[in-house]
């Protein structure tokens, strides 16, 4: 049978897992939801009762730091059908690039054969990362860092790697190396891996921009 | 041969068994576990691979699904709930190679992408480097 992926995120303790505290994250709706890396202001910030428009979300973006590197501060999830927490567009991803563990999730409702990558990419066509965030077409200069969290809490100050394409060292394994997931336990309804992402601008980037991209999980069935 | 089922396995005591009819139920795990003669394997062509003389062989789908368009609304594509299948690899395995047939499953870009749908690329390895330099599972 095919192996249905679901992705979430933690909006309320990044200390605890969904196999103990489902209630605490949102399933994202793939068709209509999306995330939001900003520094955030007193209009684009949690529990936004409206879309944001482009105008307030450029208003809202991370200046580049001509003197360090900048971790963007915020990630967003714009909950389109707002199904989650009542009637607000907008959730803080919590532990976003912090030394958190259960960050973004990955359910998987059965086995694997062979182990789940995390990828960066301009679109879902998967054939370019020419995004400066995705390192202008030098995938080892992407800003997009990721870290499988899904055995260990990833440290404090995390580096993590950076992320665009499938090229070698250039995504993550999302089961800490250990391989395909197996079949579910008698009564388990999912398994579950986790990853924490940011994006870290470095210091004084010349090229300024906003740019859509797709976060992408590769993953087999037999 | 039934033209619709996925692969066919013919085994040494002259037995057969018959794959599924969908990439969402191939039934590949539920094949005995017994020595095998030769698999036909059914390619987007309507074609048949065939694969004999093998110690053991394996038949998996790779998917990706995009989960997340990150940014504003302006520009960003529409993404899909369903995972989007990429390629079916056929493999064989001997001596602690690995034979990969790997067989694409989405129409690639006319003059940006190599593979168009159905093209199928032919590759060795080493045993648990067969995927994308990562072992797999499902051997048979």
């Amino acid at each position: 049978m095919t192996t249905a992926l679901t992705c979430r995120c933690n909006l309320v303790d990044a200390d605890v897992n969904y196999e103990t505290t489902p209630a605490d994250y949102i399933a994202l709706d793939l068709t209509n939801d999306y995330l939001i890396w900003t520094e955030g202001d007193a209009t684009v910030k949690d529990l936004m009762t409206a879309e944001p428009s482009s105008g307030e979300l450029n208003a809202a973006a991370s200046q580049i730091d001509p003197s360090a590197d900048k971790t963007v501060d915020k990630c967003l999830v714009m909950d389109y059908s707002h199904d989650w927490g009542g009637a607000y567009y907008t959730h803080k991803v919590i532990g976003m690039g912090e030394n958190k563990r259960y960050v973004f999730a990955f359910s998987f409702d059965g086995a694997t054969a062979s182990e789940p990558q995390l990828e960066a990419w301009d679109d879902s066509g998967h054939d370019s990362t020419d995004n400066h965030c995705l390192g202008n077409g030098t995938p080892a200069d992407s800003m997009v860092k990721a870290v499988c969290t899904t055995a260990s809490l990833p440290g404090a100050s995390w580096a993590g790697t950076a992320i665009a394409g499938s090229g070698a060292g250039r995504y993550i394994q999302l089961n800490n190396g250990n391989g395909a997931l197996g079949a579910l336990g008698s009564g388990e309804t999912s398994q579950e891996l986790y990853a924490n992402i940011k994006i870290v601008i470095p210091t004084a980037y010349a090229t300024p921009a906003i740019e859509t991209f797709v976060l992408t999980t590769r993953y087999t069935w037999s | 041969m039934d033209s619709q089922k996925l692969f066919q396995v013919i085994f040494n005591d002259g037995t057969v068994f018959h794959g599924g009819v969908s990439n969402s139920n191939t039934r590949w795990m539920e094949i005995p576990h017994k020595a095998i003669k030769r698999i036909f394997f059914l390619l987007p062509s309507g074609d048949y691979l065939c694969l004999g003389g093998y110690e053991k062989y394996n038949r998996f789908i790779e998917a990706t699904k995009d989960w997340m368009r990150v940014g504003g609304k302006k520009g960003m594509e529409k993404l899909n709930n369903e995972p989007k299948i990429e390629y079916i690899y056929l493999m064989g395995l001997k001596n602690g190679i690995v034979t990969s047939y790997r067989v694409a499953m989405r129409e690639g870009k006319p003059g940006k992408d190599k593979f168009r749908k159905g093209d199928v690329t032919r590759r060795e390895y080493k045993l648990g480097k067969e995927w994308y330099g990562k072992p797999t599972t499902g051997w048979k």
